[in-house]
């Protein structure tokens, strides 16, 4: 996930759609549980505060390991500059996170 | 350990195509033409019209001995000098070019024209008067007729009532309107006695003392102990 999502100040989209496997077997992680809720925590790169808990919505029921997101709710609301969001899978109270980072760009917007 | 990947749906790709002049822009380039001539000297080798015709002497010294020996001591001596001179002469060969001059000069020239007249304009005598000079001014006059008649402006109200007058009375009064104003005599002047609040530090003490006063009513008078214990004590009788 080296990639950079690169967004806009102030915009809802676009889409992203997670794909969640096993970093062992490549297989699907299974999230049809009702228990089962993904997270995205959005903060600054190089900070320590969480801007942002973004909700996720399950692709499929979630048999496939596949969450999608946006970011309505002004969430895209902040400072041009480097983001950053960490990937948090709750099973029930077994919580467990990606090691992963998803890295954002945000650019400003002309007004 | 969980692996996440992402695709984007929705996200705007931009392709832009530049329209318009293609190709690579000129270079601009400045070229200078400048009308200096530069200075080329020349050089002329100029070769001696008369040859020499004096004569040249070699000496050498000998040293005398069996056999003679020579010293390399070489001497030459020229009795004719040369009578050509060389003369070098050189003009530098500038040309300057100025541009044609844009600004312009525009000269005018007002005709001052003197004549004398050699008119006689006495000529009972023999001789010849100057020019006479008249001078003549003419008068500025302002002439402002005296007017008699005077204009006088009257106006009268024009007033005009529709409607018959009452037939009551107006009369006018006045009451004065009269604002007292009452000027305050009285004063107040703010007085303040110091409240001193003393607080006496006692520094007499009192020491509880109490003498036990014992008073033994001996009933006996041949006997002055209790218990076998003698009292210095006046037995009270």
């Amino acid at each position: 996930m080296a990639d950079v999502i690169k967004v806009v100040k102030g915009d809802e989209k676009p889409d992203v759609t997670l794909s969640l496997t096993d970093d062992v077997s490549g297989a699907v992680i299974d999230l049809s549980a009702g228990t089962t809720v993904v997270t995205i925590k959005f903060r600054l790169s190089g900070s320590t505060t969480t801007l942002d808990t973004i909700a996720t919505t399950k692709i499929g029921g979630g048999t496939g390991g596949q969450v999608s997101f946006n970011f309505g709710s002004g969430i895209l609301d902040v400072d041009p500059g480097m983001y950053e969001g960490q990937i948090q899978v709750a099973f029930g109270s077994d919580l467990q996170t990606a090691f992963d980072l998803l890295r954002f760009r945000v650019a400003e917007k002309f007004t | 350990m969980i692996r996440a990947s992402y695709i984007l749906t929705g996200s705007l790709a931009v392709a832009v195509v530049a329209a318009g002049i293609i190709g690579t822009p000129s270079t601009p380039g400045i070229k200078h033409t400048n009308s200096f001539t530069h200075f080329v000297p020349s050089v002329s080798v100029l070769a001696p019209t008369e040859f020499f015709g004096g004569e040249a002497t070699i000496t050498d010294t000998v040293i005398e001995g069996i056999p003679p020996s020579l010293i390399n001591d070489v001497v030459y001596t020229v009795s004719k000098v040369l009578a050509d001179t060389a003369t070098f002469s050189e003009v530098p060969a500038f040309a300057f070019t100025r541009a044609a001059f844009t600004d312009s000069v525009t000269v005018t020239e007002a005709k001052v024209i003197a004549t004398t007249s050699t008119v006689d304009i006495d000529l009972s005598d023999p001789d010849i008067d100057t020019d006479p000079v008249t001078i003549s001014e003419a008068s500025v006059l302002t002439i402002k007729p005296a007017y008699s008649d005077t204009a006088s402006i009257s106006e009268a109200p024009g007033f005009t009532f529709s409607k018959g007058m009452p037939g009551g009375s107006i009369s006018i009064s006045e009451a004065s309107v009269l604002t007292p104003t009452k000027v305050e005599t009285d004063s107040s002047s703010i007085s303040e006695a110091a409240v001193y609040t003393f607080t006496k530090v006692d520094t007499d003490s009192t020491t509880p003392s109490e003498a036990f006063s014992v008073t033994y009513l001996y009933t006996d008078t041949s006997d002055r102990t209790i218990n076998g214990h003698y009292f210095n004590e006046t037995p009270i009788r």
